[in-house]
């Protein structure tokens, strides 16, 4: 009850410290502020800079906000202690936030608390304030903070104290800019909200267009920038793998901060030159379909594969994290851009079917599939055409979870392996996150004979956490993803060789980051680098502190090794003769595992031959095995370029009021080098369906629109599966 | 799944026939009839805890010591000898040799032995009585890293000589210390090759080292000889 009154002053709280630090973000490059300079190569490190500083002006203007807030000063000096709370209180968050949206839907204002009330009014405010001006921050990195459920502002590596200072600091540079901006909504104050909200969404109707240029010359200029961000971060291994192909980064540096003020520019031309009504012409079919065979290949995705038992083996794979609807309730905020219909699930629902329709896809690999409408409607419609499902709601309270569905006359389930992230007892992995692998056998349904065509393939699903600021948990939580592929594929023949693998899903990380070169290499070498990083959602290195990875990056109670492999399932052997073989490394790696220090209990003692204590396990040497590089043993790549060199354009997979990325992704495994034959367990790309950018969609409204009814959009490719197994 | 019970884990023997049926028998509580358990552990051969590494066979552990000034007799000799334990799996090996002192810190004329569970670290047993062992002799310095060496490729089934291997011994002495490895058939010259191969591979040995293998009659005999028994029943 406290946790959750304490939460409904806290999430105004940090969701005015993001909004006002994402007008920062916004402002920063296109003002002439004095603390962020225009050039580029200053953007970032002035901004952190100029945090540091609040005047006494500043100052009195939070404490205005607080009185205007009607929040008790005790209240906010609690804040500390909510923290914690609203740690403990995580599972809540979306409920709470449900409610929220209620309350705010129905206009109705509850009198049962002072606090509540002051939610309820800022909660408001901030929502008109967001459709004329926030809107216009899409793509900043800190308002980023609200979006979602399992972002819980964690701050363990940071005190209360931080926090409360980190939101003075940013409320006075809200401030600072609210006075340069003049007519901006210089108080958050819920009298003011919402005339100071329809003032600034004028303003920046009148000068977007105006500023167009003035960003651009930003973006281009920002991308000289990366040596000083580099150095910024003090990061020396980064620089190493982290190659700074300026397309892929999409953040911090490049395109990335390019995008962060490029959208709501052109949001608003969207807007202006696209009226709604417009948007209906637009069909699904609008996105094309990209054929990378050669060109006697047959390329259309929906015409089937080839039967015959001598046609290699084709098949399509969807990714979908389709928005959940308890989710989208939850974060209504980022929503804002969108008519109130195109969010009704009803609505979505039969969009997002028709897109499954129109493509066809072989194998479907959603996210965010909510329980009940997994149960009582998308199951059944997919059943009707064709399709066998298999579907994992997250763990805890969770609602929504991950789906897999395959055509029942091209593939049979030969196993299916149900992965749960959670390991309540770790403090990395209490995370309720979960995914999916399944070990398909492609078949040829004529009639009732099913024949078995070529090798069985791995299809894994999954949806990683969200938290910018955790890459050390999204990184856990793969590698257990990997190790579960690893564990399912070696049940097969000749452990598995030749098994082609499909690694899809919302990955929450994006591309030539850490994370994403971490699967498409192989290998990353994590060692000081900081753990917002290696999502690169975020641009976070304004921070003091940083969370920093280090080795082990997860605990030897999770019985995984730094390739990504269960412990157990590592170097033993079962030879013909049946006998349990194992080698000197492997019995050495248990030795100090939890189950081998405890003493036997009928072991006598005697002094000088069993008195023994076994030494901690932190120094002995099966720790120390775990190195500063983690590896996996796929061979995994990409089946978007996340760059259309036509265009010029970065792809996005997800949109929404404060970011617009590529997340989501269909990896597929090949053979190690060599181009021509196939390789041994390796798929061959035949094409995909293009995906679009952001300068696409914002004419369109964003996302979800009228056509696409998710926040992301869909990924789909076609394979080939290797001859030589068919 | 794991759980908080897998850190507690009582993967001691005992305990698990009773609780089968339980399908998780390593949780339940171990303190609860202890005394009982105490009783079947005896008694019942040791059995692999839930999610552990299981071993092809089980061992015992076994510890003698000469006690000084007592002419040593067969009776002497089992009545020195100590049953420590038996183990099932990979862990519970674990759990018995690392709170063991290492060979290289025993005090005094003692012994570690490794044999499978059911046979007697003693040339009577029915599966040594026609067998024999290699022995190393080693400079002092060398046993502790030798003898976790040579257990760990038993345990391991790196001999590869199907069910051959009975056991292996170090014995500290005053000068040297001595590792065996016994095996059932001394006649069965491919089988100890094989022994020695693997054993000069597992053991990382100075090439100077000498190896020798010596039947257990063999032994039997010169012990006799050296004790001026002629005829005893047996021993050493």
């Amino acid at each position: 009850m406290i946790g959750s009154l304490l939460y409904y002053v806290l999430f105004p709280l940090t969701r005015f410290v993001h909004s006002v630090s994402a007008k920062r973000a916004k402002h920063g490059l296109v003002k002439e502020s004095p603390s962020v300079l225009m050039n580029g190569s200053e953007v970032w490190d002035g901004g952190g800079a100029a945090l540091q500083v609040h005047s006494e002006e500043q100052t009195t203007s939070l404490e205005q906000w607080h009185s205007a807030g009607g929040v008790p000063q005790e209240q906010a000096e609690e804040e500390e202690k909510g923290r914690d709370i609203q740690e403990e209180d995580r599972e809540r968050v979306t409920t709470t936030q449900e409610s929220q949206s209620e309350e705010v839907g129905d206009g109705q204002k509850k009198e049962e608390a002072v606090v509540g009330e002051q939610k309820c009014g800022s909660d408001e405010e901030i929502l008109r304030e967001t459709k004329g001006k926030e809107m216009q921050e899409v793509g900043s990195p800190v308002a980023e903070g609200n979006r979602k459920r399992e972002w819980t502002e964690e701050e363990e590596e940071e005190g209360g104290a931080k926090q409360s200072e980190e939101f003075r600091m940013v409320q006075a540079q809200g401030s600072e800019e609210d006075l340069q901006q003049k007519g901006g909504p210089s108080e958050p104050g819920p009298k003011q909200g919402a005339p100071a909200g329809s003032g600034g969404s004028d303003q920046g109707a009148g000068s977007a267009e105006a500023d167009l240029s003035e960003q651009q010359q930003g973006i281009s200029s920002s991308v000289l920038d990366l040596g000083a961000l580099l150095s910024e971060t003090n990061v020396q291994p980064w620089e190493n793998f982290a190659q700074p192909l300026y397309t892929g980064w999409h953040f911090p540096t490049g395109s990335g901060l390019g995008e962060v003020v490029h959208c709501p520019s052109w949001q608003f031309s969207g807007m202006s030159y696209y009226p709604q009504q417009e948007m209906t012409t637009f069909e699904v079919v609008w996105r094309v379909w990209e054929n990378l065979s050669e060109p006697h290949t047959e390329s259309e995705p929906d015409q089937g594969a080839g039967l015959g038992p001598q046609e290699p083996f084709k098949f399509t794979v969807m990714s979908y994290n389709i928005l959940a609807q308890d989710l989208l309730e939850a974060n209504r905020e980022l929503y804002q851009h969108c008519a109130p219909e195109v969010l009704a699930w009803e609505f979505r629902f039969q969009n997002i079917l028709r897109e499954f329709v129109k493509w066809d896809p072989d194998i479907l690999c959603l996210q965010e599939v909510q329980e009940n409408h997994y149960n009582e409607q998308l199951h059944p419609a997919l059943s009707d055409m064709g399709y066998v499902c298999v579907y994992k709601r997250r763990t805890g309270t969770k609602t929504d979870g991950c789906a897999i569905c395959f055509r029942r006359a091209r593939f049979s389930q030969l196993s299916l392996r149900v992965v749960e992230y959670c390991r309540p007892q770790m403090e990395m992995l209490d995370r309720d996150n979960v995914g999916l692998v399944l070990l398909l056998q492609p078949i040829s349904l004529q009639g009732s004979e099913v024949t078995m065509l070529g090798s069985p393939l791995c299809v894994a699903n999954t949806h990683l956490l969200f938290n910018p600021r955790r890459g050390d948990v999204k990184l856990a939580q793969l590698a257990i993803l990997l190790a579960e592929i690893d564990l399912i594929v070696k049940s097969l023949p000749l452990k598995g060789a030749g098994c082609p693998i499909v690694l899809c899903g919302d990955f929450n990380s994006v591309p030539n980051m850490p994370l994403y070169n971490f699967i498409t290499t192989s290998q990353l070498y994590y060692h000081g680098m900081p753990a917002w990083m290696i999502s690169g959602q975020e641009d976070l290195c304004y921070k003091m502190h940083p969370r920093r990875l280090f080795a082990p990056l997860w605990p030897s109670t999770l019985g995984i090794t730094d390739t990504c492999q269960y412990v157990s399932d590592h170097r033993i052997d079962r030879q013909e003769s049946g006998k349990i073989l194992y080698d000197h490394k492997f019995l050495l790696g248990l030795r100090f595992c939890e189950a081998a220090l405890i003493r036997p209990e009928h072991l006598e003692l005697i002094p000088g031959v069993t008195d023994v204590t076994p030494d901690k396990p932190e120094e002995q040497p099966h720790i120390r095995r775990f190195r500063n590089t983690i590896r996996h043993g796929l061979n995994l790549r990409s089946a978007y370029s996340h760059f259309n060199s036509d265009t010029n354009r970065l792809e996005v997979t997800t949109l929404h009021a404060d970011f617009g990325a590529t997340v989501d992704y269909i990896f597929y495994s090949t053979r190690p080098g060599g181009t021509g034959h196939l390789q041994h367990g390796g798929l061959k790309l035949l094409g995909r369906l293009a995906l679009l950018s952001q300068e696409d969609l914002w004419p369109m409204n964003g996302l979800p629109n009228e056509i696409f009814s998710s926040d992301h959009l869909c990924l789909l490719a076609k394979f080939q599966l290797d001859p030589d197994h068919v | 799944m794991n759980n908080k019970f897998d850190a507690l884990k009582d993967d001691d023997s005992g305990d698990h026939d009773q609780n089968e049926d339980s399908g998780s028998p390593k949780e339940c509580e171990k303190e609860k009839n202890e005394e009982e358990e105490k009783d079947q552990n005896k008694r019942k051969t040791a059995v692999p805890g839930a999610g552990e590494h299981p071993l092809q066979y089980n061992y015992t552990f076994w510890y003698s010591r000469r006690t000084p000034g007592r002419p040593a007799s067969s009776q002497s000799y089992e009545q020195n000898i100590k049953q420590i334990g038996s183990f099932a799996s990979v862990e519970q090996f674990w759990r018995f040799y690392s709170h063991m002192t290492r060979p290289g810190d025993l005090t005094g004329h003692s012994d570690f032995h490794l044999f499978k569970e059911g046979i007697k670290p003693m040339w009577e047993d029915d599966a040594n009585k026609s067998g024999g062992k290699w022995i190393i002799r080693l400079r002092k310095g060398l046993a502790s890293r030798c003898w976790e060496n040579l257990i760990l490729a038993m345990l391991g089934e790196q001999f590869m000589v199907g069910e051959e291997i009975c056991g292996a011994v170090v014995s500290v002495r005053f000068q040297e210390d001595i590792i065996s490895i016994w095996n059932k058939t001394a006649s069965d010259q491919a089988t100890t090759a094989r022994i020695r191969d693997t054993l000069r591979r597992v053991l990382n040995l100075p090439p100077n080292t000498i190896m020798e293998y010596k039947t257990h009659t063999d032994s039997i005999k010169a012990w006799e000889d050296f004790h001026g028994l002629v005829n005893a029943s047996g021993g050493r």
